[in-house]
């Protein structure tokens, strides 16, 4: 037996990365909540409402303190025994729940620091030429800190994608579980793995590329 | 016309306005000066709320605002009437010299942006800054930022200009020209509110000055009056520190 089947692998290649719009919507997917979420955290801690801001605090610490597949386990199997509504969800839409659960805690605080390096003068002088304070974060606060939330938000994205790959273990199909049929079949670990690595790593190049584009263009506008 | 009666704010426990009442007509310059840490940018930053005074009221033109129950509408309202020169300029960072300009006229008075463009580009022209339209503020120098945080303050066409120390932060050299637009605005008759610490320029340029101290006008008047005839011991202590320089 050969150590390394091109044949194979080519074949395989085709077989794994059909599983990769799977991948690529749960990334997705829970991209865009925990942004959303993110930013409500975000300014919960900013504007230090009562109480949640505390809460907030505490969840952040969790989510970042903790690995993620413990979260997932604990989620999925743990809560799972006192909720009926967690035991009915499909590994998907728990896989989603907890990346959102978890990287909100992430953006929240990159979203928190960008917020708070646009000095308070701008606001204020937004406010001072008669600017609703809704208005005012719109159109001068948050296109500030934006530029400065971006990187780092993206570099969260790419972990996101890459931590996508453990909801395997809980039984999404994803191109991890693509290559463990395969492997169940024929056994070609080298193979199977191979197109896994580099999927993810073509995917994660394409984007880092598209980061340093994004960053070049957001450091030339002022 | 602005009419401020018993203004108070406190910081804690810290009183830094205490009962501050003036009234100014419309077309007259009131300069405001006193010793630092008094509540002269305190008084100014009270009168369009971006600090909540704890009592007084607030006048200007036909709104009029009780600040102990002020609502975020009212408030609004009142900011419309004025707007502000920051000691630090402030000017919109993610702008140009003329959309910082134009920001107030579009974003506030829902102005089209042609015809904002229009306005801004006769502003830019009367700072003498139409060459510098599409810099950003970090290209600008210290004198050309705070002329253009002048313009973006003419352009809401305010009932009172408030004026936190314009020239505080600027270079020697670079004072003289922000002067300059402000004596320009004064000619035209436009209601500002200047704390300074330039004496020679609030002489000048002021038709009313008021002296604080402790958070109380210690001593209000004509410039003639508070520079060359001052009443309060405390007031000729304070002038002299400046004759001495």
């Amino acid at each position: 037996m050969d150590i390394f089947q091109l044949d194979y692998f080519m074949e395989v290649f085709g077989k794994i990365l059909k599983y990769l719009p799977n991948t690529l919507l749960i990334s997705l997917y829970a991209l865009f909540f925990s942004l959303i979420l993110g930013l409500i955290l975000a300014l919960v801690r900013q504007y230090k409402v009562r109480v949640l801001s505390q809460i907030v605090m505490v969840y952040n610490s969790f989510f970042r303190g903790t690995p993620f597949v413990a979260q997932l386990f604990m989620f999925y199997y743990g809560l799972a025994q006192f909720s009926e509504t967690i035991r009915r969800m499909s590994p998907f839409t728990a896989l989603v729940v907890v990346l959102t659960l978890n990287f909100s805690a992430y953006m929240s605080e990159e979203i928190r620091a960008a917020i708070n390096s646009v000095d308070k003068g701008q606001y204020e002088a937004a406010l001072s030429i008669g600017m609703p304070p809704v208005r005012a974060l719109r159109r001068i606060v948050i296109p500030q800190a934006a530029r400065v939330a971006i990187p780092g938000l993206f570099s969260g994205f790419i972990n996101l994608i890459k931590d996508t790959s453990v909801g395997f273990i809980i039984g999404v199909k994803d191109m991890m579980a693509g290559a463990s049929i395969e492997i169940n079949l024929a056994f070609r670990y080298l193979e199977c793995y191979g197109v896994v690595l580099i999927v993810y790593w073509i995917l994660t190049t394409i984007l880092t590329f598209l980061q340093s584009r994004m960053e070049k263009h957001l450091n030339r506008a002022y | 016309m602005i009419e401020i009666q018993n203004l108070v704010k406190h910081f804690g426990t810290l009183k830094v306005l205490d009962g501050i009442s003036f009234r100014l007509e419309k077309g007259q310059v009131l300069a405001v000066i006193g010793p630092s840490g008094t509540g002269k940018s305190t008084l100014l930053r009270c009168i369009n709320f971006l600090e909540r005074p704890n009592q007084g009221i607030i006048h200007i033109g036909d709104t009029q605002v009780n600040a102990a129950k002020a609502s975020c509408k009212e408030i609004l309202a009142l900011r419309k009437h004025t707007s502000m020169v920051f000691q630090n300029y402030n000017l919109f960072k993610n702008k140009t010299a003329l959309q910082n300009v134009m920001e107030p006229m579009v974003a506030v008075q829902g102005m089209s942006a042609q015809e904002a463009e229009k306005r801004a580009l006769e502003i830019l022209q009367l700072i003498g800054l139409s060459d510098k339209r599409d810099s950003y503020p970090s290209r600008l120098s210290g004198g050309q930022q705070q002329r253009v945080g002048i313009g973006r303050a003419m352009a809401v066409n305010p009932d009172v200009i408030l004026f936190d120390e314009p020239t505080s932060s600027l270079d020697p050299e670079l004072v003289g020209e922000v002067l300059e637009v402000i004596r320009n605005l004064a000619r035209q008759h436009r209601t500002m509110i200047i704390t300074t610490h330039e004496m020679n320029f609030a002489r000048s340029v002021a038709d009313r000055v008021i002296f604080l101290s402790n958070g109380k006008i210690a001593e209000e008047g004509t410039p003639e009056e508070v520079f060359d005839h001052p009443q309060q011991e405390r007031t000729r202590q304070f002038l002299r520190k400046f004759s001495a320089n």
